[in-house]
């Protein structure tokens, strides 16, 4: 255990952020750039892990517990969240044999 | 350089090569498969920071259910390549602008924060099953008990809009 | 072992203490799993068994609602270790999210999209009140754990009901549209939270560790963290940057969920944005916190920008519904108007104006759907000539529209009155010119939103319809809800006094 403690001290808090923000931005890259419903969602759980990562290493460096809890939440509602938009993209597909969001434009003006 | 430091620099590596991956990849399944390298990585850098509770659970929820739901769809719905649509290239191309701006704006900003901080671990304990679990039942009971109702409303909402219905 | 056992201890006593103060919530939750149940074992035999359940129930949360008024003490409790805190102005706004539920569900009994799904009614209706639990939360959370999974609950359950009307293709593009639209806020939001998190060390946003943090770091990095926190919730007030949504849904959703997604999440975004803003402006040294100017500054040009785009875009709008839409996204401009101008008279005017609004807005809906019921159709073209026909809701549409615009005798001019007050004032104290520019802009947006308000009386009264179509009945309890609502609206106007004598915090 000691081991560890000493050896993660060499890691500079500034790289996990580095990290966490190349990641939640190629997600974003990822939600601008696709057309097919999945993968834009795949890339938003890009960014949630992102996110989950940050939190962690702030949980480390404050030394409090309560940012660990969080990712814990995000977990689980995110599993939610991709359980509704799933069951929309599956309905979606059955009446348009499609899950392209281009092809989404009953709705304009 | 230390073991655990190259590690984190090599996971880094991994996990934003396979994560670049996910977005480009033609293939649904690939990016999928791609998407679960990216969590195996993630876990990687969770134990490091000694979050085993959060790393393992990572595997089993992010990898192990979730990926597994985006999987099943992918091969109900049939997708591959040739069903994969594409963006025109002016459209990605002003995608990747607004990302970039968007990483650089936010990389100059958080910079002047904490430059020489380290992650130094303070509780070698903390990420343990049973010191979260004290923390989760005593001050995050409410957010605990309420996540449970919006699992049972998403289950009603999930099977009741995937469900085809028998005239 | 002995440790555990003092733990569990403490915990029973703490919840045992709280779970009065949270009687709503708690019979909403058992409501909802009744309301499962019901379904499946009686719901054959009885026949609109889950309707008149979650009607009935919604009714006495209300009266529990009520009833914590004389519950708290003035300065509000704090529970569940600071998750969650019941004060008079969360009480106020969780009445006004409770009626706009209970008028969603009458109106939802006689919609006739909803009657007509493939999918039947009862899941509907239980979806309706687990969206009232999570903003009653919204209203009460002062930690951005809360904040987050309160958000995120009203979120899950609008995207199921925004596409709820399956066979219509428009319902399921609105329904998709919103859960990634969603989706993504709150991933941007999350980052947000994470950065207030590191920066801090503390999830709790009324502790002072949380503004001294935030005032310890530079600037950049704080501004960036709380804009992308807030990004969030201007998703939930369908506020400029994150108001391209709210169109497209709007207009699919079915009616009904058109009109609670246009006030009561609106309602309790904009309490957590109260709190949210109290929170970032809580400095403890005598000059004001660092924050109070840029976050005044920001929230007026955001007001302007909002309510700009708002008013201006629903001028070509040929369907109803659109129309409203873009007129929401108006609204939403001037209610940060009120929470740019932030006092305590600033609060009350914002809670009287999102009273007004929502009594106005539902209204107008309900005239939507009854029409909508009657031929249809929310095309403004089919409107021609129906003021004669339907000359009693004709008119009641009239009155609600003129409280969306603000003119006198109705209660909207009273709320737009407050509300441009308050920025007055506040720029009396302050000497901030942007809330003057402010205030100019409003009236300006107030002129403008005649026009395109002026549209449908026009069409319902001074254009003759072309062709003679097939007109179903109007339905009885939508024409006594719209013109027991109308009269509301006038009564406030004459009287607003009434209301605010009540509003006491």
């Amino acid at each position: 255990m000691e081991n560890i403690t000493n050896a993660i001290t060499l890691v500079p808090l500034n790289h996990y952020i580095l990290l966490s923000s190349i990641i939640f931005f190629i997600g974003i890259i990822g939600v601008l750039t696709r057309r097919n419903a999945i993968i834009v969602f795949m890339s938003i759980e890009l960014m949630l892990n992102a996110v989950n990562l940050l939190l962690t290493a702030f949980s480390a460096y404050r030394g409090d517990a309560a940012g660990q809890v969080f990712v814990f939440f995000i977990m689980a509602v995110a599993a939610a969240e991709v359980a509704v938009g799933l069951a929309i993209i599956v309905m979606i597909y059955r009446n348009n044999n499609s899950i392209d969001i281009d092809l989404l434009n009953k709705l304009k003006n | 350089m230390t073991i655990t430091q190259s590690l984190f620099y090599f996971l880094a590596f991994v996990a934003i090569f396979s994560s670049l991956l996910v977005v480009t990849a033609k293939n649904p399944i690939h990016s999928v498969l791609y998407l679960i390298l990216t969590f195996f990585t993630l876990t990687g850098e969770y134990i490091l920071l000694n979050a085993q509770f959060i790393g393992i659970v990572n595997i089993i929820v992010y990898a192990g259910a979730i990926m597994v739901l985006f999987l099943f769809v992918i091969m109900l719905l049939n997708l591959n390549v040739e069903s994969e649509p594409q963006k025109t290239n002016l459209m990605k191309f002003i995608g990747i602008i607004t990302g970039g701006i968007g990483l650089v704006v936010l990389t100059a900003a958080l910079k002047s924060t904490d430059p020489s901080n380290t992650v130094v671990i303070q509780e070698v304990d903390m990420g343990l099953v049973k010191n979260l679990g004290q923390v989760l039942f005593k001050e995050f009971l409410l957010p605990f008990e309420i996540v449970s109702i919006l699992f049972l409303s998403a289950m009603v909402g999930a099977v009741l809009l995937a469900r085809k219905e028998t005239k | 072992m002995k440790n555990f056992v003092e733990i569990i201890q403490s915990s029973i006593n703490d919840t045992l203490g709280s779970w009065i103060y949270l009687l709503p919530e708690i019979s909403l939750a058992f409501i909802f799993i009744l309301m499962i149940i019901a379904d499946l074992f009686w719901a054959k035999r009885i026949k609109n068994l889950v309707a008149i359940i979650a009607v009935s129930g919604l009714f006495i949360v209300f009266l529990e609602v009520i009833d914590q008024f004389i519950l708290i003490p003035p300065q509000g409790v704090v529970l569940f270790s600071a998750m969650i805190k019941l004060s008079t102005a969360a009480i106020w706004y969780k009445v006004l999210i409770t009626i706009s539920g209970l008028l969603v569900l009458l109106f939802s009994l006689r919609d006739f999209q909803l009657r007509n799904t493939e999918k039947g009614g009862s899941e509907y209706y239980s979806l309706v009140l687990v969206v009232t639990l999570g903003l009653n939360f919204m209203v009460m959370a002062q930690n951005l754990l809360m904040i987050y999974l309160s958000i995120e609950f009203v979120s899950v359950c609008s995207y199921i009901l925004a596409a709820y009307l399956t066979g219509n293709k428009r319902s399921e593009e609105s329904g998709m549209k919103y859960a990634l639209f969603g989706a993504v806020a709150s991933a941007v939001m999350l980052y947000g939270m994470s950065l207030l998190y590191g920066f801090t060390g503390t999830l709790d946003i009324t502790n002072q560790a949380f503004y001294n943090g935030l005032a310890s770091i530079n600037l950049m990095s704080a501004s960036v963290a709380l804009l992308l926190t807030l990004a969030g919730l201007f998703f939930k007030i369908s506020a400029f940057p994150m108001q391209v949504w709210v169109p497209d849904v709007y207009e699919g959703a079915p009616t009904p969920i058109t009109a609670f997604l246009s006030v009561a999440p609106k309602v309790a975004g904009i309490a957590l944005l109260i709190t949210f803003i109290r929170a970032v402006n809580s400095g403890g040294s005598p000059s004001g916190s660092v924050f109070l100017a840029s976050t005044e500054n920001l929230l007026a040009a955001l007001a302007i920008i909002t309510m700009t785009i708002g008013n201006f875009s629903a001028l070509w709008q040929t369907n109803v519904k659109r129309l409203m839409a873009y007129s929401a996204i108006g609204h939403s401009g001037f209610i940060l108007m009120g929470v740019a101008a932030y006092s305590m008279t600033g609060q009350k005017a914002i809670l009287f104006f999102l009273f007004v609004y929502a009594l106005a807005n539902i209204g107008a809906f309900l005239v939507i759907g009854y029409f909508s019921n009657v031929f249809h159709s929310e095309e403004l073209e089919d409107y021609k000539g129906m003021g004669m026909k339907y000359p009693l809701v004709s008119v009641a549409m009239v009155i609600f529209l003129v409280s969306l615009t603000g003119l006198p005798p109705t209660a909207g001019f009273v709320g737009k009155f407050f509300i441009f007050s308050a920025a007055i004032e506040a720029y009396m104290l302050g000497g901030n010119v942007l809330l003057l520019i402010m205030v100019v802009f409003g009236v300006v947006n107030t002129v403008v939103s005649l026009f395109y308000y002026f549209k449908i009386p026009l069409n319902l009264y001074l254009r003759k319809a072309k062709t003679e179509i097939s007109l179903d009945k109007g339905n009885l309890l939508f024409s006594v809800i719209i013109i027991v609502l109308a009269l509301f609206t006038l009564f406030l106007g004459v009287f607003p006094n009434k209301l605010i004598g009540l509003i006491n915090f």
